[in-house]
């Protein structure tokens, strides 16, 4: 008997961590965790530290509105109810950023934990804690949103522990003020990793600086920056010369070549903002759509945080206080990715083997090290050690190329939160932002009095020539960064004559700023939002909503006319000849029930590979998509276009009917073409990515990465947000997902249908002393 | 008449200690200590565990699943056998039932025996060196 319980008990190694007979028993295991109410939370609670009583009320969106007497209780409250809705999210992610898998799910998390720690986050974030522990309100907001998390942690009973604790067979830890700078970094690393320096580097090993300029180094042509076109920027600069390149570039080990980051970026977003003269009610109508990886628990969370002097309303990330994206009777906000290269590679030339010294200024220095600590469940603790220099943080895995990431120095990101939440005006707004540093994002403003906004914040390095984005030798102070580019210089515009901004990821200047910068920047939505919001007419809120979810493809309509008519000469068989009609009437609208665009996706694909096979073999980044048309207008006779390794000298026509012959054959192969929104899937997968019981997939929706509605399979708008301020705020929003993080709850994915449709909810926006109209549930905190 | 008590007795004893306590094992220990009690065949008192708390088990996890509108319970059945099937979950509460309920048989069938070991074994009792020695073989 006893064996038999005990092996029942025991977790069945290795796929499946968990005991089978605990977590089928009704009392403890799974069972617990099906929701058997809305929520199932007790209806008062008592905190100890609470200075005052605090009322959460959860309106018919799932919705908590929290209303506390004073700033304090009031983090205390969301701490608690975000813990009580995602505890085992936040406590993942902040283990994932600090590389601490290992801890829980043994040896086989131990290279992602190395790769994390090797980034610098975990150092990084405790370098910010010693920033932030002398900032008072900083400090006195992330310890009352720790008291909170861990005053839900400390009342759970083990039957309560959110469902992935069992199937993954570990325990919550308690929330600590560190864990939210890790959750802060883990985002910087997310949005403003990308850099190209090791790949162009490489490039000019095998080609020359000709072609580098022709494939990577034009300024982004029939683009709508972010700052309107003609904007004056009256500031004057030293720097920004373009210089000739050093005539050698480090040369790089195979190994080390292996370092660079992932090719084309997929990360993007939109927001824009009309003024008064361009909206029909004479209101500032604000629109935020973040793109980010579409998970399940979604990666947002909305609520509505009041205080005396705080009234926010919006999105924030699990793990961090205050509202991220959102508005407050005074002003609305929206955050897009500034995309922009923060990150510097150098070739550090250490003394010896031990790399202790490394050389600057014809002089030896000494390294200062850390070592970084990895207690592995059911087996030893491993070490690993990084190397910092004032080139940056190397490891002996990097082979000694070292990493200047701006992502990695201190800074308080969270007061820049904290005050937008609080801002009542464009002053209030444009100081709060200056406390974001990382990562570098566009910042779009609107206020009930009719003032707009963008701005691209961010703490950028100047750059005085191009060598910055190659791999220097890493030996004299001169190729440190000489500087930063100071914030009242970052790209900004207000109240422009033409009555609305925008950014989409796109370049943010037009040429006439005076620093130089570079960034895998997005050439396509800016071209859409800006034909829209140029038109001459005015909007309504409905016709904003409809814009976020505009499908329509900029870059089909861009490609299709310069590559179709190749195929003109073209002996087609009867598939080819049906793909190449659905084509041909194709609108370029990205939408679910079409074929067209499944045809022109793959077939770009494929002419993407074959053009630029040069590129694959050697494990290079090809051109962007919108410098490729580019090119087959300027040089049709490129000599590039040929295929390596055939009989043929291949010219841009044969590549062309080949890519599209084999899209064709390809697409049949698997019966009939299908549907875009089929082709695509989209899917919402678990944030292990190991439990797809708990994804949801099979979506059939529009858009494309393209589109302003950029629903990919995996990634897309994570929130979409439509406000109207005036004296009344009237504000729709919708996020792919659900406000619980808990499968076995029908609120941890019902948004998704109506995401996935386009259509919004109501946002119920409480103002001060005002109560929701229908809670589905109440809760009240009370003290100790 | 006293089978039905040590059924109930059993599956009202697992459902507290489940629901009260914190060690999801110790309905096993409440089938052996029950077991104890009662005087019978083995193969009963495997039975009669059994019942009890596949009762208790498979009558929780039925009525959550009701309450739950089946969302968790068919999402783990697809977890635990990798299968994207949806609406299986009630098969789900069949096997809480048995499992329970066999590891709660095997627990009451080890308190029968461990009667008979304690209370039953007098000297001169052969029926109770014959159970003893067939014990030890299945130990």
């Amino acid at each position: 008997m006893a064996a038999i319980i005990f092996f029942a008990g025991r977790p069945i190694p290795p796929a499946l961590p968990f005991a089978p007979g605990k977590m089928l028993s009704p009392f403890t295991g799974f069972w617990q965790n099906a929701a058997t109410s809305n929520f199932d939370l007790p209806n008062e609670v008592k905190i100890e530290g609470l200075k005052d009583g605090v009322s959460i009320e959860y309106d018919k969106n799932e919705v908590p509105h929290i209303t506390a007497k004073n700033e304090h209780d009031l983090f205390v409250a969301q701490g608690y109810v975000i813990a009580s809705n995602r505890l085992w999210q936040m406590d993942f992610i902040s283990r994932a950023a600090a590389g601490r898998m290992s801890e829980i799910l043994g040896p086989i998390a131990l290279n992602f934990d190395k790769g994390q720690r090797r980034q610098g986050l975990l150092y990084a974030s405790e370098q910010a804690m010693e920033q932030i522990k002398i900032d008072d309100v900083a400090m006195s907001t992330l310890s009352a949103y720790a008291k909170g998390v861990n005053a839900y942690i400390n009342a759970l009973s083990v039957e309560e522990y959110p469902i992935e604790y069992k199937i993954l067979n570990y325990a919550p830890e308690p929330w600590t003020e560190l864990k939210t700078a890790l959750l802060l970094r883990y985002m910087g690393n997310m949005l403003a990793s990308s850099y190209d320096d090791v790949n162009n580097t490489r490039f000019m090993e095998l080609f020359d600086s000709t072609l580098f300029d022709l494939f990577y180094n034009t300024f982004p042509v029939n683009q709508a920056p972010i700052i309107p076109p003609g904007t004056e920027f009256n500031f004057n600069t030293a720097v920004g010369q373009r210089q000739a390149l050093p005539k050698k570039l480090p040369y790089l080990e195979e190994e080390q070549y292996s370092l660079k980051p992932s090719e084309r970026s997929i990360l993007g977003s939109n927001n824009w903002v009309v003024g008064p003269e361009k909206s029909k009610s004479g209101n500032a109508i604000l629109c935020s759509d973040p793109h980010l990886a579409l998970n399940l628990p979604a990666i947002w969370f909305e609520m509505q945080l009041t205080a005396p002097g705080y009234n926010c309303y919006g999105v924030t990330l699990p793990g961090s206080p205050a509202i991220i994206i959102g508005f407050n009777d005074s002003i609305a906000w929206g955050v897009t990715n500034a995309e922009r290269d923060v990150t510097d590679i150098y070739k550090v030339k250490f003394k010896d083997n031990t790399l202790s010294e490394y050389e600057i200024d014809s002089a030896w220095q000494t390294v200062k090290k850390r070592v970084e600590k990895f207690a592995i469940k059911d087996s030893t603790t491993v070490t690993d050690t990084l190397f910092f220099t004032k080139f940056g943080l190397t490891t002996r895995a990097n082979r000694t190329i070292a990493r200047q990431w701006t992502v990695l120095d201190p800074s308080n990101e969270l007061m820049a939160f904290y005050q937008l939440n609080k801002s009542k005006n464009l002053a209030d707004f444009n100081k709060a932002i200056n406390n974001m540093h990382s990562p570098g994002q566009n910042f779009v403003f609107a206020s009930a009095s009719g003032d707009i906004a963008i701005k691209q914040q961010g703490k950028f390095p100047i750059n005085t020539d191009d060598r910055s984005r190659f791999v220097q030798e890493g030996n004299s102070s001169d190729d440190l960064w000489s500087g930063f580019i100071p914030m009242e210089h970052n790209p900004y515009a207000e109240n422009p004559e033409r009555g609305y901004l925008f950014s989409a990821n796109q370049n943010p200047t037009d040429e006439t700023y005076p620093y130089k910068y570079w960034g895998p920047w997005e050439r396509f939505r800016n071209r859409r939002i800006d034909d829209l919001l140029g038109a001459e007419k005015q909007f309504n809120i409905e016709e904003m909503q409809q814009m976020q979810v505009d499908n329509y493809g900029v870059q089909a309509a861009f490609a299709l006319p310069v590559i179709m008519p190749y195929l003109d000469s073209l002996e087609m068989n009867e598939a080819e000849q049906s793909a190449y009609d659905l084509l041909k009437d194709w609108n370029y609208n990205f939408d679910k029930d079409l074929k067209a665009p499944t045809i022109f996706s793959q077939w770009l694909d494929e002419l993407d590979l074959l053009m630029w096979d040069e590129f694959y073999i050697n494990k290079l980044n090809p051109p962007s998509v919108n410098r490729s048309i580019e090119l087959m207008l300027e040089i049709p006779d490129l000599p590039m276009y040929d295929v390596v390794g055939t009989k043929d000298t291949e010219n841009l026509r044969m590549v062309i009917e080949q890519s599209f012959k084999k899209t064709v054959t390809g697409l049949n192969e698997a019966g009939e073409i299908k549907n875009w929104g089929k082709e695509k899937n989209t899917t919402f997968s678990h944030l292990t990515n190991r439990l797809p019981a708990f994804d949801f997939a099979n979506i059939h929706s529009s858009g494309c990465r393209k589109c302003i509605n950029a629903t990919g399979s995996s990634w897309g708008p994570s929130w979409r947000m439509v406000v109207e301020m005036g004296d009344e705020i009237t504000a729709y929003s919708i996020y792919g997902g659900g406000q619980s993080g808990n499968p076995g709850s029908s609120f941890y994915n019902n948004r998704i249908d109506k995401w996935a449709n386009g259509q919004y909810n109501k946002v119920e926006f409480l103002k001060q002393n005002t109560k929701v109209t229908q809670p589905i549930f109440s809760q009240n905190l009370v003290a100790k | 008449m006293r089978g039905l008590l040590q059924i109930v007795l059993i599956a009202l004893g697992s459902f507290l200690l489940g629901h009260f306590m914190d060690n999801w094992w110790l309905f096993a220990v409440c089938s052996f200590t029950v077991s104890l009690f009662f005087k019978g065949r083995g193969f009963t008192s495997f039975g009669k565990g059994f019942i009890g708390v596949a009762l208790a088990w498979g009558i929780y996890a039925l009525y959550i699943n009701f309450k739950n509108d089946g969302v968790l319970s068919d999402k783990m059945f697809q977890l635990f056998t990798s299968t994207a099937d949806g609406g299986m979950g009630w098969l789900l509460i069949l096997i809480t039932a048995l499992i329970g309920g066999v590891i709660g048989g095997i627990a009451a069938l080890a308190g029968n025996y461990g009667r008979r070991l304690i209370i039953d074994d007098k000297p001169g009792n052969m029926r109770s060196r014959k159970n003893r020695r067939r014990k030890s073989r299945y130990l």
